[in-house]
């Protein structure tokens, strides 16, 4: 009954943490409500590498790695597909943005092209013709998050990890956590996955993971419409952390010939009623960029909200001042990419042996600012 | 005798009497594709390419003379 | 652009009861429109057949809506609302945005389906679904063809069925001879019904207790298997028109914000809802058939028109096609759920099968993990039947829109609303 760790959360992030921690023999407990919902099931599943700081360009681009280590054994409910990313450019200013992005990419090892408005036109007929360009990066994938967190979570089961799933934790304790039921249950660590969820951190630290509230769309089928995942470039500057609102044109081939399309932002939304005026404005964006989309059939929209944080990195490492907690949250559009490199971070973490990466960066510590009046942690850029 | 209404299915000329909607003439002319479950629109089972619309509910849309219905090749 | 439009009442649903409510609040003077999917008024039990509409009552409703003035809109789907007093539709090529201070909601019911082996198969058609093709120009001159389901429904359908030529092989009724024999005395006490049992003319007696566990391509044809008191029996036919009894529609009225409870829309006995602007009348608030229906809808139009003294005097009679409505859903209830064969198709739209959903215990996460009530019918076909046989709650989530949507006609339809509307 009571393991060496506790994950809160069976979300992507939770589920390949229980992956890594169970193929190092560890015994492992996941508690979630329900499997491989919340923001897993709202999100695009879209595999990327982001030049945005060097830090989360080693990050994204590790995460993006180990997922294609494992494409082979992934099951088809996954539905992994190599549709790499065009970064579109909308004015000749994106268009030496895309150079500078294709050459940041390309000194860390990740494979990416500059192409003119005819070689785009070749790739994706139905963008607007007058579009200068792209950044095309190859080698980025989607894939289904639900479909994939529930076969780390099989995995995980296979190798011996329970997993417990209709009931939440009300409280984390010295040496382990306290379910609704009041059932006490006890380990040597605790992983908190929980995204967007930050009720069971101590106050100053849940204020510094901010609810970004997103929306999207699928359509109907329309097989060979669109091929890769298109984005604008302008999309970068959507996610800036001192924008309170914002859309951008991001849309996503699925494997039956749906279209996801994306995206939008909103800063401390936690709900996710559908807000129409926001989805609209989405359209609009992406129908500029893409003018079929006009005419093809939506079958549903919804929301979801991403864990955001001031610097726009993820929080993985030990909490401050408790002993034995450890987090793996706060990675707002980047928690599909980077879950498997999550769990390898936090192995590490726990286990005291070298990190296949700088972890410094990621580190919940680096948002603590101290004061005379006591400790502070950022909440905004 | 009343007046038929002359349309295509798939390339192929059929005709049907007036009144008759897409979905009936459906499974009537193409017994082996046509899925229409409930007739009322609410199942989609019965979705084809209408005059190069896709998706068009053919429970919902009466024939009319010189329509194209095709079927879809994803489902 | 959007075509904006003001009137006093909205009723969505051109059936008995929307047809009833129109006509009744368009005498009192109102200003009503009448919006329904289909091109034609009369719903489903009234469908005009081959494009005519024969229906006495229908006739005499459509023709006080004429002389009413009532607003027709056709062909016009309702997919969202802004506000309780604001919905939003398409139809005819262009978007809409249609004001109301009072909306009739008269959205009717679907077929409830419940999944067996090989329902998927073309031929497999629902009850309604087999009146509704035959009347909308589907000839079933020479075709065999068995009816299986429950309820008053599958007898009305029979006796369509034959008129237009079809051969009935067999007319399979879920419920026990017992069971339905219970029956006689409420209708003894509701001699109308009998009237309209005899208006049918002659129909076949249905077998019993008989339930539809799996059908298979032969030649040609169908093979049906059925398994009834005496085991099972194979019928062949050319068409197996099944499904058991009725689902009320109430996704619009739940996103107009009324409360539902387990048999439907909640109303009072003046047909409001929980929402002040909004009624609701007909099956929607609880499966009870035409009678009903249009009662409600009469009701539903005097409230709307502002006449709560005629409406209340109707009410009562309300109260009794209410209760005979409830001895019908007790006699031809569904009963325990029967586990087809795991290689069962439960959901058409996505091909997903009964093996794959049965690991999950919420709808939702079986939802996710299995596509099931995912595709284009939003899980109005695959939802009932795996909520009778997995004990699962809706697997709709009532996401919008109501129905697919052009991109291009939501950003129309979301976009904020031009200040200062003109009346």
């Amino acid at each position: 009954m009571h393991p060496d760790v506790i994950i809160i959360g069976a979300g992507i992030v939770g589920a390949a943490c229980a992956d890594a921690l169970t193929t190092e023999h560890v015994s492992v407990m996941v508690i979630d409500r329900t499997p491989a919902t919340g923001t897993t099931a709202a999100a695009m599943g879209h595999i990327l590498v982001v030049d945005d700081d060097p830090a989360l360009l080693a990050l994204t681009h590790r995460g993006r790695a180990q997922w294609e280590a494992r494409s082979g054994a992934l099951p088809s409910e996954a539905e992994w597909e190599p549709s790499g990313t065009l970064w579109v450019a909308h004015n000749d200013a994106e268009m030496d943005l895309a150079r500078d992005k294709a050459q940041t990419l390309r000194s860390q090892g990740a494979e990416a092209e500059v192409i003119d408005a005819s070689q785009l036109r070749e790739l994706e007929p139905h963008l607007h013709p007058r579009l200068p360009g792209a950044l095309h990066v190859p080698g980025d994938r989607t894939l289904y998050p639900p479909g994939a967190a529930m076969w780390l979570l099989q995995r995980a089961s296979e190798r011996g990890a329970q997993l417990s799933f209709g009931r939440s934790v009300a409280a984390l304790e010295a040496s382990g956590v306290v379910l609704d039921d009041g059932t006490r249950v006890t380990a040597g660590s605790v992983v908190v996955a929980t995204g967007a969820h930050t009720a069971l951190l101590p106050e100053p630290i849940a204020a510094a993971i901010r609810p970004r509230k997103g929306h999207l769309a699928i359509t109907d089928r329309y097989p060979g419409l669109l091929r890769h995942h298109v984005a604008e470039l302008g999309y970068f500057a959507s996610t800036d952390p001192t924008r309170t609102e914002s859309v951008a044109f991001n849309v996503q081939p699925r494997g039956t010939g749906q279209i996801l399309i994306g995206s939008s932002r909103q800063l401390d939304r936690r709900d996710r009623a559908v807000e129409r005026r926001i989805v609209a404005e989405m359209f609009r964006r992406a129908t500029r960029f893409m003018p079929a989309l006009a005419q093809i059939d939506v079958l549903r929209v919804w929301a979801g909200t991403r864990p955001a944080t001031s610097d726009k990195r993820p929080l993985i490492g030990p909490l401050p001042d408790r002993a034995g907690v450890y987090l793996a949250l706060g990675h707002e559009g980047l928690g599909i990419t980077t879950a498997l490199v999550t769990g390898e971070l936090i192995i590490a973490a726990i286990s005291g042996r070298p990190a296949p990466l700088d972890t410094a960066p990621f580190a919940p510590t680096r948002l603590r600012v101290h004061s005379p009046d006591g400790d502070r942690w950022r909440t905004s850029a | 005798m009343p007046e038929r209404i002359h349309l295509w299915l798939d390339g192929r000329e059929v005709h049907v009497s007036p009144g008759t909607t897409v979905a009936a003439m459906l499974l009537m002319h193409s017994p082996a594709r046509a899925q229409p479950l409930c007739g009322m629109g609410t199942c989609f089972g019965c979705r084809v390419k209408i005059d190069g619309h896709p998706h068009r509910r053919g429970c919902l849309v009466e024939c009319r003379p010189g329509m194209k219905v095709h079927h879809h090749h994803d489902a | 652009m959007t075509r904006e439009l003001s009137f006093d009442v909205l009723v969505v649903g051109a059936g008995p009861a929307g047809l009833a409510a129109a006509a009744n609040a368009g005498r009192s003077g109102k200003r009503v429109a009448l919006i329904d999917m289909q091109p034609n008024p009369g719903g489903q039990i009234w469908r005009p057949e081959r494009g005519v509409q024969t229906h006495p009552k229908a006739l005499a409703l459509w023709s006080a809506c004429e002389d009413a003035g009532v607003e027709w809109l056709g062909g016009t789907t309702v997919l969202d609302a802004d506000s309780p007093t604001q919905l939003l539709a398409t139809g005819t090529g262009r978007t809409w945005r249609l004001r109301g201070e009072t909306v009739v909601v008269a959205t009717g019911a679907r077929e409830r389906f419940v999944p067996f082996s090989g329902w998927e198969l073309e031929g497999v058609v629902g009850i309604g679904g087999l009146q509704a093709l035959i009347k909308s120009g589907f000839d079933p001159t020479g075709k065999r063809i068995v009816i299986a389901g429950t309820g008053p429904l599958p007898l009305a359908v029979a006796t369509t069925t034959i008129a237009y030529g079809g051969t009935i092989v067999a007319r399979l009724e879920l419920a026990s001879r017992s069971r339905v024999a219970t029956l006689l005395p409420t209708l003894l006490r509701n001699p109308s019904k009998l009237v309209e049992l005899a208006r049918l003319g002659p129909w076949p007696v249905p077998r019993f207790g008989r339930r539809v566990v799996g059908v298979k391509r032969s030649g040609a044809g169908l093979d049906v298997r059925v398994h009834g008191p005496a085991g099972e029996e194979v019928l062949e036919c050319d068409i197996l028109a099944c499904g058991y009894g009725l689902v009320p529609q109430t996704r619009l009225a739940r996103v107009l914000g009324c409360r539902v409870g387990a048999e439907g829309v909640w109303v009072d006995p003046l047909q409001r809802t929980s929402v002040p602007s909004v009624l609701c009348a007909g099956e929607p608030t609880g499966i009870g058939g035409e009678p009903l229906a249009s009662l409600e809808g009469e009701i539903a139009g005097y409230v709307a028109g502002g006449d709560l003294e005629h409406a209340a005097r109707l009410s009562r009679r309300r109260r009794r096609a209410r209760a005979f409505a409830r001895a019908l859903d007790k006699t031809f209830a569904l009963g325990e759920a029967r586990q087809p064969s795991p290689e069962t198709i439960v959901c058409r739209c996505e091909g997903t099968t009964l093996a794959q959903v049965r690991p999950f215990s919420e709808a939702r996460v079986a939802k996710l993990q299995t596509r099931c009530g995912m595709g284009p019918c939003q899980g109005r076909v695959c939802g009932p039947g795996l909520s009778h046989t997995q004990g699962w709650s809706d697997i709709a989530d009532l996401r919008p829109p109501l129905f697919p949507t052009p991109v291009g006609a939501l950003m129309e339809l979301w976009s904020e609303p031009p200040q200062c509307p003109r009346q």
